[in-house]
């Protein structure tokens, strides 16, 4: 238990290094939920095959992307913390009743976390701008926090 | 591919081998660095199941109670 804890740690972050390195590198298809695009298509007037071609109807939006990326990850992390405690709550209590009380501090942060991305993020993507993705950022560093104290509080080897 | 992913990714696989239990977890970061390292472009469909999983993740914390795990639950009694 006390193991898988310390690995499953090591490999949460080791993928947050990994994610952050590759985000800025990637490039999205157009066409995709984050690079829209519209398909045209032409016909080759001698051999009447028809090709197609995606053009983009708005740039690509990898801030957004990157976000989502980075959100699903902090998301996912502390939904595996809180459900590591709850599944072996019994147990966790005997070695330590702070590891529930602790995340019992987090959780209700995490959720009013959860709940103020979908708000900014659905008036980002109504309508892009710089100050709504700073907003949104914010709120992602927020989520990373509450995720990395949820593992704190787990037990350590 | 610079040679700290090397060292990254068996830390991963280590972890893999210790934690059974979050297969799925395991598997979602293993997906996404693929695609992030593998041709550095991420498809349309990539796009998508990230995008629509967020959708469902926000819609549900805006439409429904928080799921069990993220509630305050009584303490155990003994």
């Amino acid at each position: 238990m006390k193991r898988y804890t310390q690995k499953f740690t090591i490999f949460l972050f080791a993928l947050a290094a990994l994610t952050f390195t590759a985000c800025h590198s990637a490039k999205l298809e157009t066409g995709g939920a984050y690079a829209p695009g519209s398909t045209t298509y032409s016909t080759n007037e001698t051999t009447g095959v028809i090709s197609t071609n995606v053009i983009e109807t708005a740039a690509p939006d990898l801030a957004l992307f990157n976000l989502d990326s980075a959100f699903d990850l902090a998301y996912t992390t502390a939904n595996a913390v809180f459900e590591l405690e709850r599944n072996n709550r019994q147990l966790l209590w005997g070695v330590d009743p702070n590891i529930k009380r602790t995340l019992d501090t987090i959780r209700p942060q995490a959720v009013h976390a959860v709940q103020q991305y979908g708000v900014f993020r659905r008036s980002y993507i109504a309508n892009p701008t710089p100050a709504g993705l700073s907003q949104l950022q914010q709120i992602l560093a927020e989520m990373q926090r509450f995720s990395t104290s949820a593992q704190s509080a787990l037990p350590k080897k | 591919m610079p040679p700290v992913v090397f060292v990254i990714l068996n830390a991963i696989q280590a972890a893999i081998a210790a934690a059974p239990q979050v297969e799925a977890i395991v598997k979602k970061g293993k997906d996404l660095i693929t695609a992030l390292f593998t041709a550095k472009l991420i498809t349309k469909e990539q796009q998508k199941q990230l995008h629509d999983h967020v959708d469902e993740i926000v819609e549900h914390f805006q439409n429904n109670e928080p799921p069990p795990a993220w509630t305050v639950e009584p303490d155990p009694t003994n």
